[in-house]
């Protein structure tokens, strides 16, 4: 196929959005690129305690948001790693909906899974470059997950970090990892998914274009393109332009109203007991192992995602059916659905779990409101166990009267009698029953436990 | 005659290109493979950490530091990173816990008021000796070499 072949062939006019995701996804990857590139300029991988008595990479962030337009820089960096992720993902989506991963085109769909393991290895490895405390703690439990795996765990971990700790040498690792080998990498698998999407066309186009004009089309004879077709330059580009404009406004916009946030510096020692999150595609499974007890976390952490990677590699052999067409595939789309379903399912439930609203702006008040003050303390510190349909010891405090109503020790709640209800207790670290809660955690703020108090005392009314 | 027979000498040349071919093929190979398989090894013997138990010993404090039955997390330097280990008197023995829960190596908390080291990611519990009592931690909290000298209280790393 010679170069105005592939300029000037003809696509049908009324082809899909859905169908350029490929191509905004490697518009996203030149945008992290040019991006990363600029970082690098100022980022200084190193965790020695730099001039402001902090470590040196984190200082070097802080610099970063205080350089002109670094924080424009720095959040199409950000705000575009997890763009891409999501459009990696409805570009996968596009492609297994039409049934473009089957024969001829097994090969593109293949190197395409690949290209999306390198963008969540980028993802991951560049999570813990800004060594703040998310940073830090994701990063630990993240490659934790690795000790699960049957024989090669341990070797792997200490491979990862350099050691059994996350520390400068963890750092240079993931530095090194984000900026040399994955580019390399991914330079490689996209030129050979690109030659392949080129030599082996796109099944809309190919399915669409007629055999008759196939039969006497000459290649490269501009102009010649049949009714109801529109040839690749300058029109259906075009139309891939605009969706790219598209989505860098939302970028910038992103970036501009939402800075990326820097945290604490990482604090091994974790003083201010915070509490790790994880990154948001991997709230999926950070849900899913909560749900499942605990001997089965090698089953979620290893056995789970080594099967999707199988199956994803493998989907073009698993998948005999020979039709592209979605309605024709009743097996596959159900599945689809299910997974991705599921996935967003468990990714919300999993958000959920871990916003904490407004709990620290509560403000003390002698007479306090059930709906207006103390839901709010309850969802800061209580909603990780006890709301969103999660009853941690059968305790419900989603509503005033799940609250009341208690869990399996009765009711937390004696009305006018606060040091005599167990809320209390726990929440002060009194209770011989129950640990302090929240479990793990800092005792709640002392206006909060105030707030709590003067609300039994008053009745602990529905108000 | 066959034609085998009359193409004779070519067939025996074009068979002996093959083999040269496949000798050449295989050169090719060899280097590269040889070339590959040495900055692999190179790479993996870089890269990989030294053992756990080499570590050096570390002063934390002087024994006074550190009442009995109440454990006090110290630092224990490596690589530039300071990490915590929780320092246990007990009465007439030392233990060293490693702050990280052996789920997935979340930072546990000790609260004084149960007595047990709490994980705040799945909920785990240890006793005070590190032992797990309950959630997902399989097992106990992992320990730290640690020696008591007349000028202070040395901490190692990894034991267990």
């Amino acid at each position: 196929m010679d170069m105005d072949d592939l300029l000037y062939h003809p696509v049908p006019k009324r082809v899909s959005w859905w169908d350029f995701l490929g191509f905004a996804d490697a518009a996203l990857f030149v945008n992290q690129a040019v991006t990363g590139m600029l970082l690098a300029t100022r980022y200084r991988p190193s965790v020695a305690i730099g001039t402001a008595n902090i470590p040196d990479a984190y200082q070097s962030i802080q610099e970063i948001m205080a350089a002109p337009a670094g924080p424009l820089i720095r959040g199409l960096h950000a705000w575009g790693a997890n763009a891409i992720v999501v459009l990696v993902f409805l570009h996968a989506l596009r492609a297994f909906y039409i049934g473009a991963y089957k024969r001829p085109r097994q090969a593109t769909w293949i190197f395409g899974v690949l290209l999306g393991a390198v963008t969540i290895l980028f993802g991951f490895s560049g999570y813990l470059l800004p060594w703040d405390q998310q940073a830090y703690w994701a990063t630990t439990v993240g490659t934790a997950m690795s000790t699960y795996a049957p024989l090669v765990g341990n070797w792997l971990i200490e491979l990862a970090r350099g050691g059994a700790y996350i520390t400068g040498l963890t750092l240079s690792r993931f530095f090194a990892l984000h900026t040399m080998l994955l580019p390399a990498l991914f330079l490689l698998i996209f030129a050979v998914h690109l030659l392949l999407v080129i030599n082996k066309g796109m099944v809309e186009v190919e399915e669409a274009v007629p055999e008759s004009y196939k039969r006497i089309h000459t290649p490269g004879a501009k102009g010649d393109i049949p009714a109801g077709f529109m040839p690749f330059w300058p029109n259906t580009i075009f139309r891939m332009a605009l969706q790219v404009a598209l989505v860098g406004v939302v970028l910038v916009t992103l970036a501009v109203i939402f800075r990326p946030g820097l945290g604490s510096p990482a604090d091994p020692l974790n003083r201010e007991n915070y509490q790790p999150v994880p990154i948001w595609y991997f709230l999926s499974i950070y849900q899913m192992l909560k749900f499942l007890p605990g001997r089965m976390d090698a089953i979620g952490i290893i056995g789970f995602p080594l099967l999707a990677g199988i199956v994803l590699l493998g989907l073009p052999y698993f998948d005999r059916n020979p039709s592209r067409s979605p309605r024709r595939r009743p097996l596959a789309m159900a599945a689809a659905v299910i997974l991705t379903g599921g996935i967003t399912a468990f990714t919300y439930i999993g958000w959920k779990s871990t916003v904490q609203t407004g709990g620290s702006q509560v403000k003390l008040k002698d007479h306090p409101s059930f709906k207006a003050d103390i839901t709010s303390v309850l969802q800061g510190s209580c909603a990780n166990c006890h709301m969103g349909g999660k009853k941690s010891g059968g305790l419900d405090l989603s509503t005033y009267e799940s609250l009341i109503k208690g869990g399996r020790r009765g009711s937390p709640v004696k009305p006018g009698d606060p040091d005599g209800s167990l809320l209390m207790q726990t929440v002060q670290g009194t209770s011989t029953e129950v640990p302090p809660m929240p479990l793990g955690q800092q005792p709640i703020p002392a206006t909060h436990i105030q707030l709590l108090k003067n609300w039994i005392k008053d009745g602990a009314h529905n108000n | 005659m066959s034609d085998a027979e009359t193409k004779g000498p070519g067939q025996v040349k074009k068979d002996e290109g093959v083999n040269r071919r496949r000798f050449l093929s295989l050169g090719v190979w060899t280097i590269g493979g040889l070339g590959a398989a040495g900055y692999l090894t190179a790479a993996l013997r870089f890269l990989y950490p030294p053992p756990a138990k080499a570590a050096e010993v570390q002063k934390v404090g002087m024994p006074e530091d550190f009442p009995v039955g109440v454990p006090k997390m110290v630092a224990y330097s490596g690589a530039g990173v300071s990490n915590g280990v929780y320092i246990l008197h007990g009465t007439g023995r030392w233990d060293a816990y490693d702050v990280h829960c052996t789920h997935l190596q979340c930072p546990v908390n000790y609260y004084a008021a149960t007595g047990t080291y709490l994980c705040p990611c799945h909920g785990s519990v240890f006793d005070i000796n590190g032992n797990n009592l309950s959630g997902p931690a399989p097992s106990p909290l992992r320990r730290h070499q640690i020696e008591v000298r007349s000028d202070g209280v040395y901490v190692g790393g990894l034991i267990t």
